[in-house]
């Protein structure tokens, strides 16, 4: 290295000569002077093209880890690829695929279709319950509801008439539901066309109230449901009240061990398990702003208990302190098949209804969750007795709740993943 | 030079594994390609086999090429051997995450020739090579093949703007040899956009990052790292250690 090395003389007069316009470091220090400084630069110069050096191989490591973990394909791949073709299949098989992208707990999409020309029947697949968080079925029935209420809102547009049976098997509550296929004239339901547009958002609402107007419009969505009721809790006393109380039962769930472990098992933090599983709960529909969740896929698959707080803290703000209404479905006895089941075709249409108008909606059962489990384990029925103070002085029950608002962003938007027909019909 | 009977040992054996470990690997990848779906438990479990053994192919065909070099005259010595380690070494790491067993032969013999031939490169020889002006324009190219990767992961505009940021990037550094100015343009016009587009993914603002602070400098005329540099210096008068001493 010649700019390292020092004049090999013992002459001042030439030493100057030789270092002065020719050599690029220039100190009058003593005779070491030039080459310590040299060194330094060196030593300085290599250190920070090794660091940078470094800062590429982690780059690429951090970009590696993107790629496996899907942050270039939020809602790509064949996880997301029901929601792109919902409405490109024929025949009976194009209810199917409608009802497939029905809300549904945990996303665990507890449904099983056996297809033939003139019928469809439902079956409840009892190998994707919730386990302890929902230990009577009551979120399950709810969920395969929503798909009831998609099936039949695609059988007009695609020229069937139904004629719907729910637990046409008596003694057999696995067989959710038949609906009998007709040729009909084709029509087009407005809540149809938003099927597709449907998510549960999961993130911050506007402080803005929801109109008296719509909550009427969604609540007669109930007219021809028997036995369905929908009850408005709008008030900034009751909603945080409620609020608390939701927060409360959040809390009470992730101290209980086998809730928390049945919770989590349908947490899919792995982009290959979305991929293949199509089912679950994911970081992107945790409604989360796109930088944070970015971070979460980076970052090694978090612990359950990590997983519980930031699902209480989430309920606690954003979710509650946003809630610009809490809606309560009721019915009159929450466990009965037959109620949860129209519970859940009117949650369905209330839930495509705010898609239509610009509201977003998101799921709130952790008071019921704790409920149930109470009730299963025959502890004192804390959070029974809320429900029962919540909606009971109606002459009904609390089967689920939800919360409602004006979106904050659009991040609470993002698809869940979904397994297509081919996976869910026998 | 004289170059001990050890390292000559070692660099022959290293020669003879990593063209076998090489050529597995792009085996292993078609293979991949090919039946990746009907062997999944094999390969890792993943689920886009194809273009996980497209990228392993891609990965191969680099430790391929730095066999060839490594086997050509004057391949084997100086800056050229940590070239030959990087080469060999990252896709033997690599490539285990992404087929999985298929990778276990290759891989074992791509790190294990690079470990031969680090065993014997010198000090002198790594420092030389990071002094390369040629190492910091390596690292643009590298910077701008994540470009490519993570493009080609994208969707839409992003996807454009990864591939031709890439090619863009790539011109800036052949650029530079003309015009400094023009190169560092090339290379914020080539940085910038994917960035923007993929803030929030937070891989591609630190590849601009990266890119802008390493070629930048890098290509300025009077920064040892820049093409132009290299010409003045060699235009320059012998230093006073050159001349002989009265």
């Amino acid at each position: 290295m010649a700019l390292t090395r020092t004049p090999v003389t013992t002459d001042p007069q030439q030493a100057a000569e030789v270092s002065a316009p020719e050599a690029p470091i220039e100190t009058p220090a003593g005779p070491n002077g030039p080459s310590h400084e040299v060194s330094r630069r060196s030593f300085l110069h290599r250190g920070a093209v090794a660091g940078g050096t470094a800062l590429v191989v982690v780059t690429g490591g951090v970009g590696y880890r993107a790629y496996d973990e899907g942050v270039f394909q939020v809602g790509q791949g064949g996880a997301y690829e029901a929601w792109r073709s919902w409405n490109q299949q024929r025949g009976p098989m194009a209810l199917v695929a409608a009802a497939i992208l029905a809300a549904n707990p945990h996303n665990t999409q507890a449904w099983i279709f056996r297809v033939s020309p003139q019928r469809i029947d439902l079956f409840a697949d009892r190998s994707r319950n919730i386990g302890a968080v929902d230990p009577f079925r009551r979120e399950m029935y709810v969920g395969l509801g929503c798909a009831i209420e998609n099936l039949i809102l695609a059988a007009g547009p695609n020229g069937y008439q139904t004629k719907l049976t729910l637990l046409p098997t008596p003694g057999q509550p696995v067989h959710a539901a038949a609906i009998e296929l007709s040729r009909g004239p084709v029509r087009r339901p407005e809540l149809y066309a938003q099927i597709p547009n449907r998510h549960t958002d999961r993130t911050a609402y506007q402080l803005r109230p929801v109109p008296t107007a719509a909550q009427r419009a969604m609540s007669a969505l109930a007219a021809d449901l028997p036995d369905t009721g929908l009850h408005w809790i709008t008030g900034a006393t009751e909603r945080g009240q409620i609020g608390a109380l939701m927060v409360a039962a959040a809390q009470a769930l992730t101290e209980d061990r086998q809730q928390s472990v049945d919770d989590n098992r349908w947490f899919r933090h792995d982009w290959d398990a979305i991929q293949r599983l199509k089912d679950g709960l994911t970081i992107d529909a945790q409604g989360l702003p796109a930088l944070t969740s970015t971070l979460a896929k980076l970052i090694p698959a978090t612990s359950r208990q990590y997983n519980d707080n930031f699902w209480v803290n989430h309920t606690r703000d954003p979710q509650a302190r946003t809630a610009a209404a809490y809606g309560i479905i009721s019915v009159p006895d929450a466990q009965n098949d037959h109620h949860r089941l129209n519970g859940g075709r009117l949650l369905e249409r209330i839930h495509l209804w705010t898609a239509g108008h610009g509201l977003s909606l998101g799921h709130m059962n952790q008071i019921t969750e704790r409920a149930d489990r109470e009730r299963q384990l025959g502890a004192t029925p804390t959070f029974g007795n809320a429900t029962r103070e919540l909606v009971t002085a109606r002459g009904t029950e609390q089967l689920v709740a939800f919360r409602i608002g004006y979106p904050a962003t659009g991040d609470g938007r993002r698809l869940s993943p979904r397994r297509p027909t081919t996976e869910v019909t026998r | 030079m004289n170059v001990p009977a050890r390292r000559l040992t070692l660099d022959r054996a290293a020669g003879r594994l990593a063209p076998v470990g090489a050529v597995l690997g792009v085996l292993a990848g078609i293979v991949g390609v090919a039946v990746g779906p009907s062997i999944r438990n094999v390969v890792g479990n993943k689920l886009d086999t194809t273009t996980l053994g497209f990228a392993t192919i891609a990965l191969s065909a680099i430790a391929v090429a730095a066999t060839f070099a490594w086997g050509r005259p004057g391949g084997s010595i100086g800056g050229r051997r940590l070239g030959t380690i990087l080469a060999l070494a990252l896709p033997g790491a690599v490539c285990f995450t992404t087929i999985g067993q298929l990778w276990y032969p290759s891989g074992v013999l791509l790190l294990g020739a690079s470990i031969l031939i680090a065993a014997t490169t010198t000090r002198t020889e790594l420092a030389g090579a990071i002094d390369e002006p040629r190492w910091l324009r390596g690292l643009i190219v590298v910077l701008g093949c994540y470009y490519v990767f993570l493009g080609g992961d994208s969707h839409g505009s992003a996807r454009v703007a990864g591939v031709l940021g890439a090619a863009v990037i790539c011109a800036a550094v052949l650029a530079a040899r003309h015009s400094a100015r023009l190169a560092r343009t090339l290379l914020v016009v080539g940085a910038l956009p994917f960035a923007v587009l993929t803030w929030w993914s937070v891989v591609t603002p630190l590849a601009a990052l990266l890119i802008l602070a390493i070629g930048l400098p890098a290509l300025h005329p009077n920064r040892p790292g820049a093409p132009r540099a290299e010409a003045a210096t060699d235009k320059r008068p012998a230093l006073p250690d050159a001349q002989p001493v009265h």
